[in-house]
């Protein structure tokens, strides 16, 4: 019975996406050509496909941000048991540390923390 | 109903400015009916104002097939031929506000039927993968696409030198903010112009500005209309500027105040400059942004050369001038800063001559400084040149720092 129910449900809805396409396909006066699918480029055309690989520079800001996220991720659980395991823990979370300062100073020279 | 309201909304323009047509579209601009929009998308009538290239007429039939449905172009200019229909056309005399409404009302309610697509319907650069579908290939992105290398390309960063992958496109010569005509092969790597090439120079600017300055060359000038013309200019300029760092209404202003200058009104410049300092123009315009050498500035000459701080004006040996203690007002820095501010002072110094003198006549023939620079041998510098390790919205600004004939001369000459 309930099985009945979900794809009653998930058949409308299958028929009444058709429907709306099928709807937006009569109505549309004119369709969308390639022209309109590229990018304003003041009448110019794009050399490559869209998919090309293109540096995008936030990698650096991404490295940033994972070194200090996890930082932050393993410091809370840490923070808890280190009560408990005492001096062993604190050399450990500072090797933990010591290794993504790497990562930082790595940005650093990398200019991440330049304000452009 | 809903077809009239909408065709009473400000008809949305795009404007591909050709030759000889710009002092009559920033007219345009400031009609309250017209909304000319920044690109195709936003528009629908595009409005072709003066002569193109033969070589551009691809580049403006994919802007026309950019524009979204319903569309219509709109030719403003002598040239065009006979076989274009009458409501999409204004002689270059005409205003053609009206005609665009009607053109817009027409469009909106189905009476005038949208154009259809003028370029063939396929995509300028189609995928090329391994696979029968362009799918798979090999590296770790899936596909060598353009037969280019993997890892990555051969040329560094010039900011950081970490060899990563550029993107490499044509722009123009369609575009607000750019010099008309002007097409440019731009690569660039992540956010920074790496390199720049003149693929199209830009067409020969025509200003509305120089009239007094032909005139002189015949016969006796007033100098106050000498020197409103160059008061004008400079205000356009510097309402491109405002408009591009994000100061509209400024901008606006500017465009107001220089078309009072024009109709022989007296203005004051000093509060549009002090509302634009408290907008924080300064902090819009790094400091060294845009800065040229001694040897450009001195081949380009007019204001970019006084911005650089040489006291270069043919004024200064004109003798109504040196009767009214005319001394050349110079900036040291030479960059986007300077030139701005050189604009701003020469258009505040050209309104305090005429107040001065207000019924001076200089002689036919007599040598005045025109508002850009004429003297100067053609250069061989290049516009590519200032390009290379800006960001693009840095690269705008630093093009709209020189006014239009600088930029003409900047770029290689335009082959008949």
């Amino acid at each position: 019975m309930a099985l009945t129910g979900l794809l009653t449900i998930m058949g409308t809805i299958v028929a009444g996406a058709l429907l709306l396409q099928w709807v937006a396909a009569r109505t549309r006066r004119d369709r969308v050509v390639e022209s309109q699918k590229i990018p304003f480029l003041g009448g110019s055309a794009p050399n490559t496909h869209a998919w090309q690989r293109f540096h995008v520079r936030y990698y650096s800001m991404t490295l940033l941000f994972i070194a200090f996220e996890m930082e932050m991720m393993f410091m809370y659980p840490w923070a808890v048991v280190y009560v408990a395991e005492g001096v062993k823990a604190l050399a450990e979370m500072g090797m933990f540390l010591a290794i993504l300062t790497v990562g930082i100073l790595y940005g650093w020279r990398e200019g991440i923390f330049r304000w452009q | 109903m809903l077809e009239r309201l909408a065709a009473r909304a400000p008809v949305p323009v795009f404007v591909a400015m050709g030759r000889d047509r710009a002092p009559a579209v920033e007219r345009l601009l400031q009609s309250a009916d017209i909304d000319v929009t920044a690109t195709p998308r936003h528009a629908s009538i595009l409005l072709v104002a003066g002569r193109v290239r033969d070589s551009d007429q691809a580049y403006l039939d994919r802007l026309h097939d950019q524009l979204p449905h319903p569309r219509a172009t709109f030719w403003w200019g002598d040239e065009q031929g006979d076989d274009v229909d009458e409501a999409q056309r204004a002689a270059s005399s005409d205003d053609p506000v009206i005609s665009l409404r009607a053109l817009y009302r027409n469009l909106i309610s189905g009476a005038h039927a949208s154009e259809t697509h003028r370029l063939a319907d396929e995509p300028p650069a189609p995928w090329r993968g391994k696979g029968d579908h362009g799918q798979g290939g090999e590296g770790m992105m899936g596909g060598v696409p353009y037969g280019r290398m993997m890892p990555m390309p051969p040329t560094p960063d010039i900011r950081d030198g970490l060899a990563l992958d550029v993107y490499t496109t044509q722009i123009g010569p369609f575009m607000p903010y750019w010099p008309a005509g002007l097409v440019l092969e731009v690569t660039f790597q992540g956010d920074v112009i790496q390199s720049a090439e003149v693929v199209h120079p830009p067409y020969p600017p025509r200003d509305v500005d120089r009239v007094p300055f032909d005139r002189l060359l015949h016969e006796t000038t007033a100098l106050a209309q000498i020197e409103r013309a160059r008061a004008a200019h400079h205000l356009v300029c510097i309402a491109r500027v405002l408009s591009l760092v994000g100061l509209p209404t400024l901008s606006r202003r500017a465009q107001i105040l220089a078309v009072r200058v024009r109709a022989n009104e007296r203005v004051t410049i000093e509060p549009l400059r002090k509302a634009a300092a408290r907008a924080g123009l300064r902090a819009a315009l790094a400091p060294g942004l845009g800065r040229i050498d001694d040897r450009l500035a001195r081949e380009l000459g007019g204001p970019a050369q006084r911005a650089a701080g040489d006291a270069i004006d043919d004024r200064s040996d004109n003798p109504t001038y040196t009767r009214l203690d005319f001394t050349p007002v110079t900036q040291t820095k030479s960059d986007c800063r300077a030139r701005l501010a050189q604009w701003f002072d020469e258009a505040e110094q050209a309104l305090a001559l005429v107040s001065a003198a207000p019924d001076a006549m200089m002689d036919q023939g007599a040598l005045v400084e025109a508002p850009w620079a004429l003297r100067a041998p053609p250069i061989d510098y290049r516009v590519t040149e200032l390009l290379p390790g800006l960001e693009w919205s840095e690269a705008l600004l630093v093009l709209n720092s020189f006014d239009s004939a600088a930029l003409c001369r900047m770029g290689p000459l335009e082959t008949p």
